[in-house]
């Protein structure tokens, strides 16, 4: 997942930065680094994200695993109106469900392209924007031939 | 008023985590309710649902039985969920007798709740004591 800018950046300037817990640090510091987690149950295999604490179909201990950042388009909305700022200046935007390579959905938004263009199945892959020293929020734009 | 039957159910938290976006925890709340109260969707007279957004209301007529799946949009549109429709929904306060929009005849009636983000649904059924 390649780090392509930070919340001093124009389109990112004045978003809430992220305040991890003692589960979803390593989420948000590893985002940092440019690695997309999700978690892994190391007995049934089941794959889960947000994080917790315990595996939902098993209930043992899961694992830390790293995403290749690449996915489809499950579901979106487009947003034509906020008015909480800063999202009032960032409007229309698209707001999604991705679905990871190895399974597990993740809500996020998709940047970089026209929101009008965004469609179910999309091919996207994950960008890191740092929001604070060693603090990383994943977005996502679509990923064209050739990307790999 | 009496108290029918109650029932309630979670399938998730987060909304990215929820397995079919068009279908919710209604339809086993919809089973359970009726089965409770030895009732179905043909039995009552008026629906009094959270409405936070469109597709809620849609989804919640299709998941507890009152259309087919995928047909809550022609439901609502054919006048059905309006006054003088088959499920007059949100008409408020109608088995007491005492409602602005009364519906004639009201005697049982559903009240269902959503939470989150279409996370946890909860139902009661109420009828009218004789």
């Amino acid at each position: 997942m390649e780090v392509t800018g930070s919340w001093d950046d124009a389109d990112y300037q004045g978003r809430p930065v992220p305040d991890p817990d003692p589960l979803s640090a390593e989420y948000w510091e590893a985002a940092g680094r440019g690695e997309l987690r999700y978690q892994e149950c190391p007995a049934c295999r089941h794959r889960q994200f947000y994080p917790r604490l315990v595996c939902t179909e098993c209930g043992a201990t899961p694992e830390w695993r790293a995403s290749s950042g690449r996915g489809t388009v499950h579901t979106f909305t487009v947003v034509r109106k906020n008015l909480a700022p800063p999202f009032d200046r960032l409007v229309p935007y698209v707001v999604a469900v991705i679905e990871l390579e190895e399974g597990p959905k993740m809500l996020g938004n998709v940047t970089d392209c026209n929101p009008d263009e965004v469609r179910i199945g999309m091919a996207v892959a994950a960008h890191a924007v740092v929001a604070e020293e060693g603090i990383a929020v994943p977005f996502w734009r679509p990923e064209h031939e050739g990307d790999r | 008023v009496a108290v029918l039957g109650t029932a309630s159910a979670q399938t998730h938290w987060n909304i990215s985590m929820m397995r079919d976006f068009t279908t919710t925890a209604a339809v086993t709340v919809g089973r359970d309710v009726f089965a409770r109260a030895g009732l179905s969707p043909e039995d009552v007279d008026v629906f009094e649902c959270y409405d936070s957004f469109t597709i809620t209301v849609l989804l919640l007529l299709e998941d507890l039985g009152f259309c087919p799946k995928g047909e809550g949009g022609a439901f609502a549109a054919s006048g059905a969920i309006g006054p003088g429709g088959t499920l007059p929904v949100n008409t408020v306060r109608q088995l007491r007798g005492t409602a602005y929009h009364q519906v004639e005849g009201a005697e049982v009636a559903l009240a269902c709740g959503v939470g989150a983000w279409l996370s946890c649904i909860g139902a009661v059924l109420l009828g009218m004591v004789a």
